[in-house]
């Protein structure tokens, strides 16, 4: 090869550089990015979206939970929530202390808490507070668009607005339409939107919805915005579905307002009632005063204010805290299902259905009561000492006679009655749709001797819950068939479509119809004439049986000392039932008898609910002659002639004014007015506006309040059993005593027996 | 190959009228300097509004440059390289004064302070007296391998002179904290030995010993962490343990790969990078091919880089037509520069080597840098004038 000259040298060393460069060079950095474009491109988009995109959930909105009319009992709305980066603060003091006095300020919180807050500053995201209402956040959202300046060494002036440091995000807050309102039926939500108690809880899944999710692509700054690029995707939250309850809003109310005035006239710690659909099992009503009763807002705050303070004051924080959740979870227990009780003689008229359907009782048989009977190898009195003499099984029902029911239930055998026990569903749980439902507590069946059905065929020694007594109780009423209480009538989609609805199921037929029509019959006697009678409402045919079982009892330097379960149970109307009731009182202070105490309580709920439904009364003879009193014309009648229509009538008068013909009447001409009643007789027109006190019309017979009453120019509304004329009392009405009312005005009188209406020992 | 070159040579003299400066360079150099302020302004605009307050900051100042540069290069274009020549050594100890200088009294910038790489003089915007220690190194290579062409290639102690001059500079740009600016000062004198010609063998043992320094610069680090500054070490540690450091040391090479793989084949097209939202710390530097990759996708970035290789190709052809060997081996020189300094920035941006810290030619944000650059291509434009083809 000859010798190259040194310009075709350099040449050769020059394409060698330029290819180096070129070929290897470039081509490496083309490799490379191929490898990473196509070969890896799409771990790196992978990794490229994790930073870039945010999801933010969207809360879906809460189902409402209806009532059986569609009212709605809970609600969720939204609001917000206020939170602060105390990163970006860091130690900032002035301004911390400016986010803290403004966001106090706002938001009505402590400045020590937003204090403490904001002072964490190891955290980005502190909650400052949740459930915010709109005005509040946007007075928040306001402060965040004001600023403050910095300036650095150089003197520039640079702006730093509060929303770098404070942030509002969405939230959903429930509201309930009243606040105890069926709190033991609906539950409460906790923190996180999720049911903690009651239907909240148990339908948690269907009430909760799906939650939506935006996923915006958002900046690297440390306050991330979203990038001015065409990228969100919105799954939209699927709201939750809405439940319709059984539960009517006014039987309800009647319940609650019954209960609540229970809770304080027998100074019992628990009292609670369920009103039942006859035909269908659907509870229309459900609540309980005691345990199992929270402002349904704030549920950790303890109701009953003497516990509340007796827990303030214990200073061992540990045994404070034990002693505030006991509280809490008491008040949030839904008693109704989740304890048990002794139904004492309720559980009679299952050992008579049980007698009846085997056919061991004739309707003719008689049994003679001496107080006291030895049957199993064992010795059991009567309530009534004296015994009750000589008696039918209705006679034996309607007096509540131990004796009876204990020799009668022996007929039935271990197995027989185990049958029945069964049958009636004491040995399951009802499967009500509420959650923490108990079962009974009860004899090991294989280890039962005949003893133990002596005991249990007069309901003692054993414990049910109060859903499984009034389920069975309602089987007796429905022609045998015993149902599946239930709750939840339907479950419907925000678009209002049913999603689920619940069909009443009979779990099966316990005892025949023709039984079930006698114990109808029996039971029915029970309120008309027996132990029942101060659940009587006029108008309407109830049948119940009451029950008294002891709960604890202690032997104390002054004696025994008791405490008791008073109960009720009862249907309407006994022919055709559309109601059933349980009433339970529990640990009342004094009077502790289920007649006493429980009845009059389904008597007032009875009657309300009753109307409530357009049941139409079936009145008896003596009730019509009662109601057929109507207030006569006296108008334009001469004062003289006035009084003298109004006499004729077995009615009182009242004239008011100086005048000598009437101008107007109370009541007007075609009204009723009670027996006793008073008319007003107006005589000038002025008058009218004159009032009168309200008289105390408690501690009265029938005949003796009404007139009280209509020598102050008050007519009475008589509600109890106004059947049994001279031994009802009353206890109660409507309006205080001292009130000033206007004359004329109706004031409901509530009256009950206290005789012949004990089922235990007095 | 080389008969290929040659011919497409011999069709090109005869295009090239003569007097006037080679317009196929000029227009690689416009289109790269166009598309490089429209994706640096792209890169910058969002860091640019949210931290500087306007987003048009970078690109309305680096615009600035641009045209100052453009009329510095056409201006250039217009000077005799003879000129050069002539100042060459003076350059270099200009440039040498500088780098002493800029040790002694480095312009703070904040957040930098670990860096001494600029110099602010009076009357001159502050600038890196690494790049005219570069270009003095070109002027300087260039003049004296011209001048002792004849022994070259036979006396070893040519080598002398040469080495100490790469080893003072590399040694002067390594304690301002600028490993990237050593890096291409070293391979500018390698190269430029190497083109210069001198004697094989000296070549070949040059290139084994700065081999194996780089082998255990490299796999060692630590071993080597005297002779080296802690960050420099930090940058190798977080290139090799590519799993580790994601939200330190490896976070912008990482934030670099999630855009030039977000980007694909096609890019998500210009303007639409997401990495640039305050994800990619200072998209507008030394990252900002990352950004091109995203948006214009392996497409565009190859175009690009095709486009690079085009200038260097071009340059080539004109120092192989330059009238003198000086003129040859500047032009060259400053080619190269410009080669190495693309290929080295793409090698970071793509993790293929460490991240040192350089820029890319047209497209980084840099004022002075532009300035420069734009300088050097009118020195180009100037040797083009005087080609052999314009003799005949």
């Amino acid at each position: 090869m000859a010798r190259r000259t040194s310009r075709q040298r350099l040449t050769f060393r020059a394409m060698l550089v330029m290819f180096s460069i070129c070929a290897v060079c470039f081509g490496v950095c083309i490799f490379a990015l191929a490898r990473i474009q196509i070969v890896r491109g799409d771990y790196f988009r992978e990794k490229a979206a994790n930073n870039q995109l945010h999801d933010t959930v969207i809360a879906a909105e809460r189902g409402v939970i209806y009532d059986t009319n569609m009212n709605p009992l809970a609600e969720s709305t939204s609001v917000k929530k206020i939170y602060v980066n105390p990163s970006l603060i860091g130690d900032n003091a002035d301004v911390r202390e400016t986010i803290v006095k403004t966001l106090s300020g706002i938001l009505d919180i402590s400045e020590e808490s937003v204090r403490k807050k904001c002072s964490m500053t190891s955290y980005k995201y502190m909650e400052i507070k949740t459930k915010v209402e709109y005005d509040d956040a946007d007075k928040v959202a306001e402060f965040m668009k004001t600023y403050y300046t910095v300036k650095d060494e150089k003197g520039n002036e640079s702006k730093i607005y509060y929303n770098y440091y404070i942030g509002i995000d969405p939230d959903v807050k429930r509201y309930y339409s009243k606040p105890f309102f069926a709190s033991c039926i609906l539950g409460f939500i906790g923190t996180e939107n999720s049911g903690l108690a009651g239907l909240e809880s148990e339908y948690n899944t269907d009430l909760t919805g799906v939650p939506g999710r935006i996923i915006t692509a958002q900046n690297g700054g440390l306050n991330a915005s979203s990038m001015p690029i065409e990228y969100k995707s919105v799954y939209d939250a699927q709201q939750g579905n809405s439940l319709v309850l059984t539960i009517n809003e006014y039987i309800q109310n009647y319940l609650e307002s019954a209960l609540q005035q229970a809770y304080i006239d027998t100074k019992c710690e628990t009292a609670l009632g369920i009103v039942m659909e006859t035909k269908t099992g659907a509870i229309l009503g459900m609540a309980s005063r005691g345990k199992g009763y929270y402002d349904l807002s704030s549920p950790w705050k303890v109701v009953n204010e003497s516990k509340a303070k007796e827990i303030e004051a214990i200073s061992d924080t540990k045994e404070r805290r034990a002693a505030l959740e006991e509280a809490q979870y008491s008040q949030w227990k839904n008693i109704c299902v989740s304890e048990t009780y002794e139904p004492g003689s309720v559980f009679k008229i299952i050992t008579a259905s049980a007698l009846l359907e085997e056919d061991l009782v004739p309707m003719n048989e008689t049994f003679s009561c001496t107080g006291s009977v030895v049957a199993a190898g064992s010795k059991y009195n009567c309530h009534r000492h004296q015994g009750h003499g000589v008696q039918t099984l209705r006679e034996a029902i309607k007096n509540s006679c131990n004796p009876f029911f204990i020799t009668r239930g022996l007929r039935l055998g271990i197995d027989g009655f185990n049958k029945y026990f069964e049958a009636f569903g004491f040995l399951e749980r009802t499967g009500v749709d509420l959650p923490s439902e108990t079962n009974s507590i009860y004899y090991k069946i294989d280890n039962m001797i005949l003893s133990n059905v002596a005991s249990a065929s007069f309901g003692q020694t054993f414990q049910i819950t109060p859903m499984q007594m009034i389920a069975a109780c309602n089987a007796i009423a429905n022609d045998g068939r015993l149902m599946r209480p239930y709750v939840v009538k339907k479950v419907i989609d925000s678009g209002g479509n049913v999603i689920y609805e619940t069909k009443p199921e009979a779990k099966r037929q316990v005892i025949s119809k023709k039984t079930s029509e006698t114990m109808r019959d029996l039971m029915e006697g029970v309120v008309k004439e027996g132990t029942g009678k101060n659940a009587y409402v006029a108008g309407y045919r109830v049948a119940g049986k009451t029950g008294t079982s002891e709960k604890v009892s202690q032997k104390t330097s002054e004696g025994i000392s008791s405490t008791f379960w008073a109960s009720f149970t009862c249907f309407a109307p006994a022919n055709d039932p559309e109601i059933t009731m349980i009433i339970i009182i529990d640990s009342p202070v004094g009077a502790h008898g289920g007649g006493a105490i429980a009845a009059p309580v389904a008597g007032e709920v009875l009657s309300g609910a009753l109307e409530y439904l357009n049941i139409e009364p079936q009145y008896t003879g003596e009730e019509l002659a009662d109601l057929k009193i109507t207030a006569p014309e006296t108008v334009g009648m001469k004062v003289s002639e006035a009084q003298k229509t109004v006499s004729s009538l077995k009615l009182t008068y009242k004239v008011r004014g100086d005048g000598d013909t009437v101008l107007s009447q109370i009541p007007s001409s075609g009204q009723n007015v009670p027996k006793n009643g008073v008319v007003i007789l107006y005589t000038s027109n002025n008058a009218k506006t004159e009032t009168v006190a309200m008289p105390d019309l408690s501690k009265l017979t029938i005949t003796q309040a009404v007139n009280k009453a209509a020598a102050a120019g008050i007519n009475v509304n008589i509600t109890g059993n106004s059947l049994l004329g001279s031994e009802l009392v009353s206890y109660k009405q409507s309006i205080p005593e001292g009130k000033e009312v206007s004359y004329g005005t109706i004031v409901t009188v509530y009256f009950k027996s206290n005789m012949g209406i004990a089922d235990l020992d007095e | 190959m080389n008969s290929r070159v040659i011919g497409k040579k011999i069709r090109i003299r005869n295009v090239v009228s003569g007097g006037s400066f080679d317009t196929v360079f000029l227009v690689l150099v416009m289109t790269l300097l166009t598309i490089g302020l429209v994706m640096m302004f792209s890169a910058s605009y969002v860091n640019a509004s949210y931290l500087n307050g306007s987003a048009f900051f970078y690109i309305k100042k680096q615009a600035k440059f641009a045209v100052v540069g453009i009329i510095l290069m056409l201006a250039v274009s217009r000077v005799k390289y003879t000129v050069y020549k002539r100042v060459s050594y003076a350059a270099l100890g200009i440039s040498f004064v500088l780098l002493v200088l800029v040790l002694l009294f480095p312009a703070e910038i904040e957040g930098k302070e670990a860096f001494k790489r600029w110099l602010d003089l009076p009357l001159l915007p502050s600038f890196q007296p690494s790049e005219i220690g570069k270009l003095a190194l070109i002027l300087f290579f260039a003049r004296d391998m011209e001048k002792n062409q004849k022994k070259i290639d036979t006396d070893w102690k040519m080598m002398i002179p040469y080495l100490i001059v790469i080893g003072t500079m590399c040694l002067l740009v390594y304690m301002e904290n600028h490993l990237s600016g050593t890096l291409l000062v070293l391979g500018l004198g390698v190269v430029m030995t190497y083109l210069g010609g001198v004697k094989k063998g000296w070549f070949i043992a040059m290139l084994a010993v700065m081999a194996l320094f780089a082998f255990i610069y490299i796999l060692e680090p630590d071993k080597v962490i005297k002779l080296l500054e802690n960050y420099a070490g930090d940058r190798i540690t977080a290139w090799r343990e590519k799993d580790k450091f994601e939200t330190t040391l490896r976070w912008q090479t990482n934030q670099s790969l999630y855009a030039i793989g977000s980007g694909g084949l096609f890019g998500l097209g210009l303007g639409n990078s997401k990495q640039k939202h305050l994800y990619m710390p200072e998209p507008q530097n030394d990252f900002v091919f990352s950004i091109v990759c995203e948006e214009l996708g392996f497409i565009g970035a190859v175009i690009i880089i095709l486009l690079f290789a085009a200038l260097v190709w071009r340059g080539f052809v004109i120092a192989m037509r330059a009238k003198d060997r000086f003129s040859a081996l500047m032009v060259m020189g400053i080619i190269m520069q410009i080669g190495l300094q693309t290929a080295l920035n793409i090698f970071v941006v793509t993790d293929t080597v460490p991240n040192t810290g350089i820029s890319l030619p047209f497209f980084s944000y840099g004022g002075t840098a532009l300035v420069m650059l734009l300088g050097e291509m009118g020195m180009v434009l100037s040797v083009s004038r005087y080609s052999k083809v314009t003799k005949k």
